[in-house]
């Protein structure tokens, strides 16, 4: 093989109270997509943040071409020809293309910038990543997801990057987005750029990787080229353990009448028309494309956007929620999608997160009665297994998948009978999400309602026990889980269907 | 060889100092005693009973503002309004006691009550019509300010009864009113924030108020309750100010809301929302009344006081900061 162009030996770093890293090496190679892999807390942002300079490490050696040298900082790895995408894009919004692309070293002698050239040479830079066509002085807010990460790249092109770092890439984009990103991948190894891929998405990384790193606890576990990788090693080097991918499907039949009942619900552009029924005790999928106005559904049921048209019943009864909190009083519980900005209270303790819908349950003349809470708290923790030192720790520093679970013990705590979940499984790694599909599975067996709506099409296959598909504001399909296999779910949420 | 429970108690030891230091309210704390001391070595009579009573004086009426306000900030808001509510707050009790010749109780308690009305409204504005606190308050600033002076034609309100007055200036033993009311209202928010319904509520909505929104909270009846606090904290403030100085002042408390804040941001709150307590407020509150009190003492010119006010809670403030930078990281 060839020397490569970024190469980790044996990188150490520790934090106060745990070993972020131990003996860990990687190699980055040229014209290839190095794949960076592990669960949530393996120590793959600390990774990243050494070799983008945003930390030292504490012993180790890093080579670029087979030259030992050290990251002194981020503006240094700039010049050592490393370039970080983050996932939360640093493009700036307020500015042109053409800004964002010469920010900080923009054309022109004085204090004067010679916006002429600076176009020119942004248009020959959008050209080499498939942007060309699009106007140089175009606003960045202008620009979808996958064009900014475009814009990124061709940033980074733009800098003589040799190797360029992609933190969950994907992440951001949609289903039908991630051709453009896969298209840029391409066009990076061609230009024989050492591109890091880091991603938890297993189906993605064996797709467009060369070599796979995983890690894990902080170690390596597994090294493999993409001919030795498969789903199962790598699952097996993430968590440690293999994981079954079978269907977690209810045993008994759900109930006969419905909990919920939703009615040819209308809102703004986005929903046309909904109807679906919940029943207890089955885990009801629902499908489609993002911007199909999935989340705008369960925004509606839940009462946090007014539908204009339309009907909900709850237990056979009228209802019309003009804000959440009258959902929540008659028992339903929404975990949204964005988890971070509308799921949990990142500065509060686990404890505090999980009373937060409930606190009438234990307060008395509106004054709380704190060990009664901390011990429901405390069985949350205890039955959803929260890995959290204790139930006093500040959410903000739970791994995704623990904040997940504190987001269910939330709604759980209160005693909903319905669960609404957005997708629940976004960006948390495979071995945690396994722990929450058997959760899912026994909230349904206990008597609950749950709705699902993801766009992981394995997700869907795997727990939900009948699948509503939608497509530009209604739901086109049911099917039932074996009826259910995702090219079938594919072709009905792109309208392809019938 | 250390036994069992022996290293228990050092790791708890080590834990509490730990735990000491991630405390937004330490850094205060410690800078009113390094204050403290230097004062008491520095300042010839500054270390006296009599003159720890007079600090607490001075402090009481910014510091049971700062405490109302401290809810409002913690809840993500702002009021800049509380100079002139109070203001027109104590104009508003003289006027009740003088011209409508009522009991001074009841006029006293009438003062309380617009602050409050003046809370509804700024919290209404700023809950149903999406206007920004900042702005909605700074408009009530004006407002407030506005009615004292056209009602009173800019002319303080004297001769109040000396029953008012009492409150102001009266002591309970050797401890004035003002402080024993302060310390009452401290204990009631003490027990507000941390045991609460609404305390708790208020650090949610100011950590993220869509996460309390969908978690069944009503945002907005809770954002005007707070106003409310706030507002009510500030009548109070003014119906004891004017008894202090037995008058009705239209002028009373212009610029105090820029104390106000710096007592609760010295004490740790954040500006952003989410965090804050009111042990804090009150240590905030204390440090800039034995700046004034010690700098005073040692005959430093007023307008070197105010240079040298306004250096410390940048100095203190800054330290802050970079404490919670590095808890982040």
């Amino acid at each position: 093989m060839t020397v490569p162009a970024l190469q980790l030996e044996n990188i150490n770093k520790s934090f106060p109270g745990t070993r972020a890293l131990q003996n860990v090496s990687f190699q980055a190679y040229p014209g290839q997509v190095n794949a960076l892999v592990g669960a949530n807390g393996a120590g793959k942002s600390t990774l990243i943040k050494i070799v983008s300079g945003a930390i030292s490490k504490d012993s180790g050696e890093i080579l670029i071409n087979g030259q030992k040298t050290d990251i002194r900082g981020p503006a240094h790895a700039q010049t050592l020809g490393i370039s970080v995408i983050y996932q939360d894009f640093s493009v700036l919004p307020n500015l042109t293309i053409a800004e964002n692309l010469f920010l900080g070293r923009e054309f022109g002698k004085s204090l004067i910038i010679n916006n002429r050239k600076q176009r020119e040479r942004a248009v020959a830079m959008l050209e080499k990543v498939g942007l060309g066509g699009f106007d140089p002085d175009t606003l960045a807010s202008n620009l979808s997801n996958p064009r900014k990460q475009m814009l990124e790249i061709a940033k980074a092109l733009s800098l003589d990057s040799k190797v360029i770092l992609m933190d969950e890439p994907s992440a951001v984009l949609t289903e039908a987005e991630l051709g453009y990103l896969y298209g840029q991948l391409e066009i990076l190894k061609e230009h024989g750029i050492a591109i890091i891929f880091v991603s938890h998405r297993i189906d993605e990384v064996l797709r467009v990787s060369d070599t796979i790193t995983v890690l894990k606890d902080g170690r390596n576990t597994d090294f493999m080229t993409k001919e030795q990788a498969s789903h199962e090693r790598i699952v097996a080097a993430m968590v440690g353990r293999s994981l079954s991918r079978e269907p977690l499907l209810a045993k008994v039949p759900p109930a006969n009448e419905p909990i919920l009942e939703v009615r040819d619900l209308h809102w703004g552009r986005t929903v046309h028309g909904i109807n679906l029924s919940l029943y207890c005790g089955e885990i009801v999928g629902l499908a489609g494309l993002v911007g199909s106005g999935r989340t705008e559904t369960a925004h509606c049921i839940f009462g946090s956007l007014p539908y204009e048209r339309g009907e909900i019943r709850f237990k056979g009864r009228k209802v019309r929620f003009g804000q959440p909190k009258d959902a929540v009083n008659v028992g339903i519980g929404l975990v949204p999608e964005d988890r971070k900005g509308q799921g949990i209270l990142k500065d509060i303790n686990v404890c505090q997160n999980i009373s937060l819908a409930s606190l009438d349950l234990f307060s008395r003349f509106g004054v709380i009665d704190s060990k009664h809470e901390d011990r429901i708290a405390k069985r949350f923790v205890k039955s959803m297994k929260i890995r959290t030192p204790s139930t006093k720790q500040t959410v903000g520093n739970l791994s995704g998948g623990n904040q997940q679970k504190v987001v269910f013990s939330k709604w759980l705590s209160c005693n909903s009978e319905v669960l609404i979940l957005d997708e629940p499984t976004q960006g948390i790694d495979v071995g945690a999400r396994d722990e929450i599909y058997h959760i899912l599975r026994s909230l349904a067996s206990a008597g609950k309602a749950v709705l699902v709506i993801s766009s992981d099409l394995e997700e869907v296959t795997r727990i939900c026990d009948r699948i509503l598909v939608m497509y530009k504001g209604t739901v086109v399909k049911e099917l039932k889980n074996n009826q259910a296999t995702e090219e079938i779910l594919l072709l009905y949420s792109t309208g392809r269907g019938n | 060889m250390v036994s069992e429970k022996g290293a228990e108690l050092i790791l708890n030891s080590k834990n509490f100092f730990k735990r000491l230091f991630e405390n937004k309210e330490t850094g205060v704390i410690i800078a009113l005693i390094v204050l403290i001391v230097f004062f008491s070595l520095t300042a010839e009579n500054f270390l006296s009973s009599s003159n720890f009573i007079n600090v607490a004086r001075q402090v009481s009426i910014i510091a049971i503002m700062a405490l109302g306000m401290t809810v409002v900030i913690i809840a993500g808001g702002i009021d800049l309004s509380v100079g002139s509510v109070m203001g027109l707050s104590g104009v508003f009790a003289a006027v009740l006691m003088m011209n409508y010749n009522l009991p001074v109780f009841v006029a006293g308690l009438g003062g309380v009550i617009v602050g409050g009305v003046l809370g509804l409204f700024n919290g209404t504005i700023n809950a149903f019509f999406k206007v920004p606190s900042f702005i909605a308050t700074l408009a009530m600033l004006s407002i407030a300010r506005g009615i004292a002076l056209l009602y009173t034609e800019a002319k303080p309100i004297y001769n109040l009864p000396d029953s008012f007055t009492n409150l102001g200036t009266g002591y309970v033993g050797h401890v004035p009113i003002p402080v024993i009311v302060m310390m009452l209202i401290f204990s009631l928010f003490y027990f507000l924030m941390r045991y609460t319904k609404i305390g708790r509520y208020a650090y949610s909505i100011g950590g993220n108020a869509d996460v309390a929104r969908l978690s069944g909270i009503n945002v907005r009846r809770y954002m005007i309750s707070f106003f409310v606090i706030s507002g009510i904290m500030a009548g109070l403030a003014g119906v004891i100010l004017a008894a202090r100085m037995a008058s009705g002042e239209p002028t009373a408390g212009v610029g105090y809301e820029l104390d106000v804040i710096a007592a609760v941001v010295l004490g740790g709150t954040s500006l952003a929302g989410g965090r804050g307590s009111m042990l804090g407020t009150m240590a905030g509150a204390f440090v800039m009344g034995v700046l004034s009190n010690g700098l005073a003492m040692l005959n430093v010119p007023p307008f070197v006081q105010m240079i040298l006010s306004g250096l410390i809670i940048l100095l203190a403030v800054g330290i802050g900061m970079r404490k919670s930078k590095e808890i982040v990281k």
